[in-house]
């Protein structure tokens, strides 16, 4: 009896649970990346790689 | 560019670690794919195990998946974080010694599982296999790199930090999490342990850490790494930041919990098998959310694509990301999986990921990486573009000859005639039927394997005609002055530049699905009914069931048999929870290339499987198992049967103390009970303190608890 309880212990409402949290943070996501005057910080952001340190001509640190 | 009037600070970064992780990426890539060409070939002719125990399939099978996964493209990411990292936060490694301590414990760790997987030193547990003092080694590097990895984030000069950085978080997080909560285990010995889980429960938790090891260690760092080195080898940003940010959250959010898609139609509860299926399937979204973002920065440059091979890597590399995290979740489909499972499908899948994705992406990164590190020329594009070719065919091969072995297996498999019976009742049909597949895929493999040698020539060629460097590099950048101030940003940008605050975020939207899928699980004993006809292992049994999880017997033989009409035709009563509870670790397995064993004993005689061990083709003809003849030669380690019962017993194994110390007796009982038993048969009485008898006591013992078949 107990067998046939665990291969059909069904347990619906952990997948609602989980569904209703990620819904929510993705949500959440949308709001914070979609707000107003968010442009700008977006094109500094999306700039980082393409704007590192440059290196000072010729300049070794063991000299 | 920094403004006239900001204090500007000068430094350097620790390139020499970069370049060593390179050099260890080529290296144990060329390694890990020769393991891979030695086993395709043992599958495509059994006589290429030599009768070697330490090259046999079951041995060199996880240590070519640990090569691969942690030498090869573990090396790859270290190499790609520690470069990227330095440059996005415009800042040195936190420390040189611990970059030093990383690098090189990390290779000390790969040594240790290329000294003991081949001699049977494993915890049978797959991408898991390394036994405790090496899983404690691996916790410890981790921490090494975890440890300089934020003390980076922490002395940055740059306020935000990138995308690629939040999937390193997310990495090393994460798989810290992992690592040791499927490395929970109780030591035996030096080199032997059991898990503190057992049967449904082990079940769970290693599919957990494997899927998520695919999730959080080949997946996550790469796609970190694409987002700096797509960008940067374009010259161009990257397609969409703010579809970046929806990718990381959802991605991380949803990936920790489609472990149990492995586990479909096994006896772990039903309602953790369809959340492994529904996030399986809602991972797609996010997947090739990914995915789109990397392919669209490329958008207008293809036909720099078409001449660099650079460019042609990581375009190539995203699409096999793209078809990977299709098929992923397609075959975590219920139905979908109940034909792939268990076949060279699966093999076919994690291999279009593996070599499409995480070679590929590994060669783009070191094309673009070790000529910019020598400060040279690569010394050929045209071996670049040939490596290419080479590799993309390779895999092509590779995968379609797979993808047809699969579907052809798992339709005979399921083949039942007009009055119920099974087509091809003899397992060893469908084996003999995709040996010329074998062959394929082993051609294949080679392609691939040579396209990486070709590689491994032209970056030393590279390496060999650059310049003679000396010291380091200076750069400068603002003082970092914002770190004083107060955070004027809003939304995520703002979060972006609090590394603890996202972290911990991070974390939290991985131990969601964690808890969730866990907590129910673990406590599953108020439901598993203790059946009392379910006893645990005699100490021979058990020192069999030792064996065969030496011998990786569950890289070829699955013991779970599914709820399916076929199977219960082919193998017996369909497996239920309550079977596997002195299970450690589970041998369910993943890959059927022999039959199924979960209810073996019993079936044939003794003197069936000591033939059978010796030479397989002696009892079953066409049978492309290897030989082993050391059964036969090697004693059963009997002294140490007390120790491990105490063992089993301190986890909650209910074996007496009056059992714990005749271990030994009882074992040499058993054993002599067999060997008299196939006495008529022609076997010596000296054949009874031998590991076969023990192995044969383990087969002759699964399951049958329940009545067997």
């Amino acid at each position: 009896m107990k067998s046939q309880v665990l291969s059909n212990w069904n347990m619906p409402y952990l997948s609602v649970f989980a569904l209703l949290i990620f819904v929510t943070i993705f949500v959440f996501v949308l709001f914070m990346i979609f707000r107003k005057g968010g442009r700008n910080a977006i094109t500094t952001a999306e700039q980082l790689p393409l704007s590192e340190a440059a290196p000072l001509n010729g300049r070794k640190n063991n000299e | 560019m920094s403004n006239t009037n900001e204090a500007m600070e000068k430094f350097s970064y620790d390139d020499k670690t970069v370049k060593l992780f390179a050099g260890a990426t080529l290296l144990w890539g060329v390694v890990g794919m020769l393991a891979g060409i030695l086993i395709a070939s043992q599958l495509a002719d059994w006589r290429l195990n030599l009768g070697l125990e330490w090259i046999t399939f079951g041995r060199l099978r996880p240590l070519h998946t640990n090569a691969i996964i942690f030498a090869f493209v573990g090396n790859s990411i270290y190499c790609g974080v520690y470069y990227s990292l330095q440059r996005l936060c415009k800042a040195r490694m936190f420390s040189d010694t611990l970059s030093k301590i990383h690098f090189w414990g990390w290779q000390l760790i790969i040594v240790a599982a290329a000294l003991t997987l081949p001699f049977g030193i494993t915890t049978g547990k797959e991408y898991a296999e390394l036994e405790w003092p090496i899983d404690i080694a691996i916790a410890v590097i981790w921490v090494v790199f975890a440890v300089n990895f934020f003390g980076t984030l922490w002395k940055r000069r740059e306020k935000h930090i990138y995308v690629a950085i939040w999937f390193f978080i997310s990495t090393i997080l994460t798989v810290a999490m992992l690592h040791i909560v499927n490395s929970l285990s109780f030591p035996v010995s030096f080199m032997k342990s059991y898990p503190i889980f057992a049967g449904v429960q082990d079940a769970l938790v290693q599919w957990w850490y494997g899927h998520n090891a695919v999730a959080f260690f080949l997946t996550t760092p790469v796609l970190g790494l694409m987002y700096y080195f797509v960008p940067k080898a374009i010259n161009r940003p990257i397609y969409s930041y703010r579809l970046s940010i929806v990718h990381f959250w959802s991605l991380i959010f949803i990936y920790i919990w489609a472990g149990p898609h492995h586990l479909l139609y096994t006896a772990l509860p039903e309602w953790a098998q369809t959340l492994g299926m529904i996030f399986s399937v809602m991972l797609w979204a996010p997947s090739w959310g990914g995915m789109i973002n990397g392919l669209l920065t490329l958008r207008g440059a293809w036909d720099r694509v078409r001449r660099d091979p650079i460019l042609k890597f990581f375009a190539t590399s995203l699409t096999f990301y793209g078809m990977s995290t299709f098929e992923g979740p397609l075959l975590s489909v219920k139905s979908v999986s109940a034909l792939g499972h268990y076949t060279d499908w699966i093999i076919g899948h994690v291999h279009g990921g593996g070599i499409g994705w995480n070679y590929f992406f590994a060669a783009g990164m070191l094309y673009y990486l070790i000529p910019k590190l020598w400060k040279t020329e690569i010394y050929s594009v045209k071996l670049g573009n040939i490596q290419f070719w080479t590799g993309t065919i390779g895999l092509g091969l590779y995968y379609v000859s797979m993808l047809v072995a699969g579907i052809t297996q798992g339709l005979m498999w399921k083949a039942v005639d007009a009055n119920g019976a099974l087509v091809y009742p003899d397992f060893v049909e469908t084996v003999t039927k995709i040996l010329p597949l074998y062959y394929v895929r082993l051609f294949g493999g080679l392609l691939v394997f040579a396209s990486m040698i070709i590689m491994v020539y032209n970056m030393i060629k590279t390496i060999k005609g650059a310049p003679k460097q000396e010291g380091e590099d200076v750069y400068e950048a603002p003082v970092p002055t914002w770190k004083k101030a107060q955070n004027p940003d809003k939304g995520h940008r703002k979060l972006e530049g609090m590394t603890a605050v996202f972290a911990t975020l991070a974390f939290i939207a991985v131990a969601v699905g964690t808890a969730i899928e866990f907590v129910p699980a673990f406590m599953s004993h108020n439901f598993i009914e203790v059946s009392e006809k379910v006893k645990p292992y005699t100490p021979l049994e058990l020192a069999g069931r030792d064996i065969y999880v030496r011998e990786g017997c569950y890289t070829c033989h699955s013991q779970m048999i599914r709820p399916m009409a076929n199977e219960n035709l082919r193998y017996g009563k369909v497996s239920e929870a309550t079977e596997f509870i002195y299970d450690r670790p589970f041998q369910w397995g993943s890959r059927r290339i022999g039959p199924d064993l979960a209810r073996e004993g019993g079936k044939r005689p003794n003197f069936w499987h000591f033939r059978h061990m010796i030479d397989p083709r002696e009892m079953t003809p066409g049978s492309i198992m290897p030989t082993y003849e050391w059964l036969v030669k090697k004693k059963t380690g009997y002294d140490i049967l007390p120790k491990k019962l105490s063992v089993m017993a301190a986890m909650g194994v209910p074996y007496s103390q009056d059992e714990i110390d005749n271990a030994v007796a009882n074992a040499k009982a058993q054993a002599l009970e067999i060997t008299e038993e196939m006495a008529s048969s022609g076997v010596e009485a000296k054949m009874q303190d031998k590991q076969i008898i023990a192995l044969i006591a383990y087969l002759q013992r699964l399951g049958k608890d329940l009545g067997g078949n």
